[in-house]
C-alpha cells in the first residue's frame, strides 16, 4: 500500500460509483490514518432549487453524502485498492451512523472541508469519523461512527 | 480528534453513545478495576442500544433476558452484530474475533464469551 495518495476529480470519478451530478468531493488526499477532501458549493446544484425555496442553503443529508463519498475513497484505499488503477473495485455503501450532528449553515460559493479519521476496518466492513469545516475551520457537522459495508456491483444489481 | 488524544472514559462514550450513564460508568470502572461483575448488563446495554426500538422491551424481564435470541427474537443481522462487536472492542478494550460472535445464538452466549476473554 502507498503510504499516502492524491487522487484528482477524474481519478475520483474513475473510482467511485457515484458520478454527476451526484458527486461531493473534488480532490482528495488520503493517508492510512486521515483522508481530506474539499467541495465548493458553485450554486447550480439541482437541488437548492427546492432547499429552500427562495434561499438556496446545502442540504444537511447532502452532507452526509458527501462524507459517505470520501469515507468510501479511503476505505478502498485502507482495503488495499490501487485507486490510481482502478479495476474490479466493490462499491462501498451506507450502512449506519452513531451519531450526526449539524453546527452551521452551508450556502452558494462556500467550500467545504471534509475529513476523514479512520476507525477499524474488518471486511466487508470499516468505520470512519468525519468532520466537515468551512473556510474558516468552523466545523459545520460531524458523523461518528460512519460504518460503509463494500459491496460487489454484481450483489448491488442483483436486489 | 485522533484516538490517540482522546482518554478512556470518551472513547467509552463514544463506543457506548445510546446506553445509558449506568452503563457508561459500569465500563469505566471495568477498565479502571478489571471486576467483571457488571459484564452481563454491559452487554445487555450494548446489544439492547442496537436492536430496533420495537424489541427494546424484551429486554425487561431479566429472567428471560439471557435466552433472547439474536436474530430470531431481536432481528439483529449481521451488520448490526458487526457494530455491537465495534463498540464491545472499543469500550472494554478487546479484540473480539467477530466471526465466533457471529455464531453466538443469545444474549448469555454473548455474555459468556466476552467474559472468557476479559479472562484470559
Amino acid at each position: 500500500m502507498n503510504s499516502e495518495i492524491i487522487l484528482n476529480s477524474q481519478d475520483i470519478r474513475n473510482v467511485l460509483a457515484q458520478t454527476d451530478p451526484f458527486l461531493f468531493v473534488e480532490e482528495a488526499n488520503i493517508s492510512k490514518k486521515f483522508a481530506s477532501s474539499t467541495y465548493a458549493i458553485s450554486g447550480k446544484e439541482f437541488f437548492l432549487e427546492g432547499h429552500f425555496k427562495d434561499f438556496p442553503i446545502f442540504p444537511a443529508s447532502i452532507l452526509m453524502e458527501a462524507a459517505g463519498q470520501l469515507a468510501s475513497l479511503h476505505m478502498l484505499f485502507i482495503m488495499d485498492y490501487d485507486l490510481l488503477n482502478p479495476e474490479k473495485l466493490p462499491i462501498p455503501v451506507f450502512s449506519s451512523t452513531g451519531r450526526t450532528s449539524c453546527h452551521g449553515i452551508c450556502k452558494p460559493k462556500d467550500v467545504l472541508t471534509i475529513e476523514s479519521y479512520f476507525k477499524i476496518l474488518r471486511p466487508p466492513m470499516a468505520s470512519f469519523n468525519i468532520k466537515i469545516l468551512n473556510e474558516k475551520q468552523e466545523k459545520l457537522a460531524y458523523v461518528e461512527n460512519l460504518f460503509l459495508t463494500a459491496v460487489s456491483p454484481a450483489e448491488l444489481k442483483s436486489y | 480528534m485522533n484516538t490517540k488524544d482522546k482518554s478512556i472514559a470518551e472513547i467509552i462514550r463514544e463506543a457506548f453513545r445510546g446506553c445509558d450513564e449506568e452503563t457508561i460508568l459500569a465500563v469505566i470502572k471495568y477498565r479502571e478495576t478489571g471486576e467483571i461483575d457488571n459484564i452481563p448488563e454491559i452487554v445487555s446495554s450494548v446489544i439492547k442500544r442496537y436492536t430496533e426500538p420495537d424489541f427494546r422491551h424484551l429486554f425487561k424481564d431479566i429472567n428471560k433476558r439471557g435466552s433472547l435470541n439474536l436474530r430470531e427474537d431481536l432481528e439483529l443481522d449481521s451488520l448490526t452484530l458487526f457494530e455491537i462487536v465495534v463498540a464491545l472492542e472499543e469500550g472494554l478494550g478487546l479484540n473480539i474475533d467477530d466471526t465466533e460472535v457471529h455464531q453466538l445464538e443469545n444474549l448469555n452466549a454473548v455474555t459468556e464469551y466476552i467474559e472468557n476473554l476479559l479472562k484470559k
